[in-house]
């Protein structure tokens, strides 16, 4: 089994406090991957390194065998989207638009092409909607695009959130706690988006707290406790792990 | 069908012509009106420029008045300088304050609030030092003359043409302009303010975008001093004094920051308030202060604003009264993108 993404030995520190301390995880092609933790255990943290938002001390991040590195948006051109915990739409923007930015990221690459592109579209505007944007959209259950996403409800803007890293079929999708806020319709259209992800042999990482929607859902979970990997299994194996089921009663019980 | 006449008749681009006939009309043949409309286009295209990083990525650059003399100043200088044909000071006063633009850009430390405000203040500060200290190259105080009028292959346009090209060039850049915003570059640029990491990693980290914006808002605001150099035939430094940088800032807020047709016309409505309205001459420019603060209390998106949310309401009484079969669309925003 090759593996889609191999995170090898990533630190990171802020200002002394080692919140990262050599995590080291493998997700496989067409594997849908959890990723639970304490609050505060560095999830996050650990996303927006892959991503390129935040910078790792030390280790290394591959990608279908080559080193992961550069800006966010050069990492988007390499299959990667992701969403953030903390919804980042653009309230000035519709639905439609906010979704179509996950097009850009994959699509806007280098000057030349990006004043092709805007010459283009400013030549031959066109007036409809991306049929990607539409089927992202129907994905996660969002209609009316047109709507200013400021309008929106938080479990909407997360729905938006959702559709625009799906939009551009990413290799590998990151969702830092997707479903807080989206309500029954909107978790179940995520989860079905991501299972469909999931057939056509893409991967996700998902972070979510609700361990009972993570192990309903993936095929392999990891926990992260005090800056590594303690375990990683199959929610199978989750139950039998003494580990898992001490660190996760514990949190229940916090 | 309906709604699209009604949406035309009150969008921005309607606006801005009855503007210009409105402008003709009232300029006629007096030339000291026919001044007052040349400065207000003049002034419609440093408000357009500052449109750029204003309402895109939400900048505050106040150089405007250094963009604004370096067009006027290139033009003169060139006319006087060189023999060559007296146009070519467009591409070049363009190409100059772009570089500036960028350059000021790239040294600023952050490209927001204080820092850039800051920043862009000394800049058009500098650029006047420059002009007044400069004298054998620009006039110094006393001003210079003798600008050759441009050449349009073998074509001299002649006054009243050069206004209708003016304006033309600036309609041109006002369409280009509201196009722009809804291609996925404009989206990508709009997703900076409120999104910044989900534009950094859709390929637009938030400096790019602001450099991006700034610099061609500066030679958008260049072509106004080109303009505005052509038709009075020579440049005065009091022109360029920095409080230009601050009436152009009322223009697009107090227009509309929803469509470059907002600035010009805030361009129109500021140039009445400060000069041709001279009934108000005494306290103009305080008139001129307290009418923008009721406006923006009133119509905080802008007087455009004001107008898109009539025109919907007009449109929603007309399908009520048409019966509720019509399927509800959404028109609040202008800037929509039509669904398929
Ligand atoms: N920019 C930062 N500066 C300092 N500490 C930070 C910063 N970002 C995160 N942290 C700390 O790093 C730890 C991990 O944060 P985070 O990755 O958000 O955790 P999680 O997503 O697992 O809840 C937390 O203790 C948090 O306080
Ligand atoms: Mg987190």
């Amino acid at each position: 089994m090759t593996a889609l993404l191999e995170v090898r030995g990533v630190t990171k520190s802020y200002g002394g406090v080692e919140v990262l301390r050599g995590v080291d995880l493998v997700v496989t092609p067409g594997e849908i991957h959890g990723l639970i933790g304490a609050n505060g255990a560095g999830k996050s943290t650990l996303i927006d390194i892959l991503c390129g938002q935040n910078r790792q001390d030390a280790g290394e991040i591959v990608l279908r065998d080559r080193t992961l590195t550069g800006s966010p948006g050069r990492r988007s051109r390499s299959g990667l989207a992701r969403t953030f915990q903390q919804p980042q739409v653009s309230a000035a923007l519709t639905v439609a638009e906010n979704i179509s930015l996950g097009l850009a990221g994959q699509e806007l690459a280098g000057l030349p092409r990006i004043l092709g592109r805007l010459a283009r579209d400013i030549l031959t505007p066109h007036r409809s909607v991306d049929p990607r944007v539409v089927a992202a959209a129907e994905a996660v259950g969002l209609d009316r695009l047109d709507r200013l996403v400021g309008s929106l409800s938080f479990g909407e803007m997360r729905l938006v959130e959702v559709a625009r890293a799906l939009v551009g079929s990413p290799s590998l999708m990151l969702l830092d706690e997707p479903f807080p806020g989206v309500g029954d319709r909107g978790l179940d259209a995520t989860l079905a988006a991501l299972r469909r992800l999931r057939a056509a042999e893409h991967s996700v990482l998902l972070v979510d707290h609700n361990v009972d929607v993570v192990l309903g859902l993936v095929d392999r979970v990891s926990l992260l406790v005090k800056g590594v990997i303690a375990f990683v299994g199959t929610p199978a194996e989750c139950q039998r792990s003494e580990v898992f089921r001490s660190v996760y009663l514990g949190e229940r019980v916090r | 069908m309906i709604d699209r006449l009604r949406r035309a008749a009150f969008s921005g681009s309607s606006v801005a012509l009855v503007l210009v006939v409105l402008g003709l009309l009232y300029a006629g043949s007096s030339a000291y009106r026919q001044e007052l409309a040349i400065l207000a286009l003049t002034y419609a295209f440093l408000a357009v420029g500052m449109y750029l990083p204003l309402a895109l990525t939400g900048q505050l650059s106040l150089a405007y008045n250094a963009y604004f003399a370096i067009g006027a100043y290139a033009v003169v200088i060139w006319s006087n300088e060189t023999t060559s044909a007296s146009l070519y000071a467009v591409p070049v006063a363009v190409a100059v304050s772009m570089a500036a633009a960028l350059a000021l850009g790239l040294a600023t430390v952050r490209l927001t609030g204080f820092h850039l405000a800051v920043s862009t203040l000394l800049f058009g500060i500098a650029v006047r030092q420059w002009i007044l200290s400069e004298d054998e190259l620009t006039g110094g105080v006393l001003g210079l003359g003798g600008v050759r009028p441009p050449e349009l292959f073998g074509w001299v346009p002649d006054r009243d043409a050069m206004v209708v090209l003016g304006a033309l060039a600036l309609w041109t850049i006002c369409v280009a302009i509201g196009r722009a915003r809804r291609t996925s570059v404009g989206v990508a640029l709009r997703a900076q303010q409120d999104a910044p990491a989900a534009a950094a990693a859709a390929g637009f980290p938030p400096r790019v975008s602001s450099l991006l914006t700034l610099t061609v808002g500066a030679g958008v605001a260049t072509l106004g001093g080109c303009f505005f150099a052509y038709l009075n035939g020579f440049v005065l430094p009091d022109s360029f004094t920095v409080s230009v940088a601050f009436l152009v800032l009322f223009m697009p807020v107090l227009g509309g920051l929803r469509t470059p047709w907002g600035a010009f016309l805030g361009a129109v409505l500021v140039i009445c308030f400060t000069e041709a309205f001279t009934f108000l001459k005494g306290p103009g420019a305080l008139t001129f202060g307290a009418l923008t603060l009721l406006a923006l209390a009133l119509a905080p998106a802008g007087l455009l604003g004001l107008l898109a949310a009539g025109s919907d309401r007009i449109g929603e009484r007309l399908r009520r009264r048409r019966g509720p079969a019509q399927p509800a669309d959404h028109p609040t925003d202008e800037k929509k993108v039509v669904s398929a």
